[in-house]
């Protein structure tokens, strides 16, 4: 676990989202000079979306290193999956980091938010995505 | 040299970019409350642009005081020394001017400014990512 002191937000404003397709967006950068690690990831939109087993939204957070993706995080409303929740509108939606390493970014490091949909229509509005993050990984690193 | 400690990174999401007519994007603030140093500043995009002589982006970088554009940096895709291919997903780093411009007054703005050597040049899934950090390093 990182340091909390100090704890910087990135918050990236995306708008209207539909995501037929899958939606990728850049939302977030290690600095060029240090590693930092990702202590919450949110997702918030003008949007309520209920669980549901195909009228649902999934977002995986995307570290991008050297051009490859790989998935760090992921928060769903398919109702198919366990960990699932329902979008509330204008409220913070957890994306769940999937380990404390892969929370560990390597300088100039860039985080990409994809957003997929089960069935065709279920758009979002006013979406944004807030990163929290510090820098270092709390390892003397 | 400022501290680099708790560098800052503020993040502007664009979309897409079509550089017809040269948009202009502003992509920062300077605090109010202090001086701020740029670190580093550089464009991410889903498209990849191969160095070209005519088929290239080029990307500029103004500091905005008092209403009064200034470049303090630039960098663009077109095949010369200082080009740099475009690679999806990967940042390209803006080439600042000097130290000295990149240190910035209270409430300046920064505004990047995008340009083609040829139609249709677009770019998707833009953002700009600034990172900086507060103060100066010489006690301003």
């Amino acid at each position: 676990m990182g340091s909390e002191i100090a704890p910087n937000v990135t918050t990236t404003h995306i708008g209207s989202v539909d995501p037929t397709g899958g939606k990728e967006y850049f939302v977030g950068k290690a600095p060029a000079a240090c590693r930092a690690h990702v202590l919450a990831a949110t997702v918030i939109t003008a949007t309520t979306r209920a669980k549901h087993a195909s009228n649902n939204n999934t977002f995986t957070l995307n570290r991008i290193r050297a051009a490859v993706a790989t998935a760090i995080g992921s928060g769903t409303t398919d109702s198919d999956v366990a960990t699932s929740v329902a979008l509330a509108a204008d409220t913070p939606f957890v994306i769940n980091l999937s380990s404390a390493a892969l929370g560990e970014l390597a300088a100039d490091d860039v985080l990409q938010l994809v957003v997929t949909e089960g069935a065709v229509g279920q758009d979002l509005t006013e979406v944004a995505c807030a990163i929290e993050w510090v820098c270092g990984t709390g390892e003397g690193l | 040299m400022p501290t680099e400690l708790n560098p800052q990174v503020n993040n502007v999401h664009l979309g897409t970019v079509d550089p017809t007519g040269s948009p202009e994007y502003f992509v920062f603030e300077a605090p109010s409350a202090a001086k701020a140093k740029l670190l580093k500043v550089s464009v991410v995009n889903g498209t990849a642009r191969a160095k070209h002589a005519t088929d290239f982006n080029t990307f500029t970088l103004n500091r905005i005081r008092a209403a009064a554009a200034t470049a303090i940096g630039s960098r663009s895709t077109e095949d010369v020394a200082a080009g740099g291919a475009l690679e999806d997903m990967v940042p390209l780093a803006i080439t600042l001017t000097s130290e000295a411009l990149s240190e910035l007054n209270a409430s300046d703005v920064l505004q990047m400014v995008f340009t083609e050597g040829a139609a249709d040049l677009d770019l998707t899934e833009t953002a700009v990512m600034v990172e900086w950090v507060p103060g100066t390093g010489k006690g301003l």
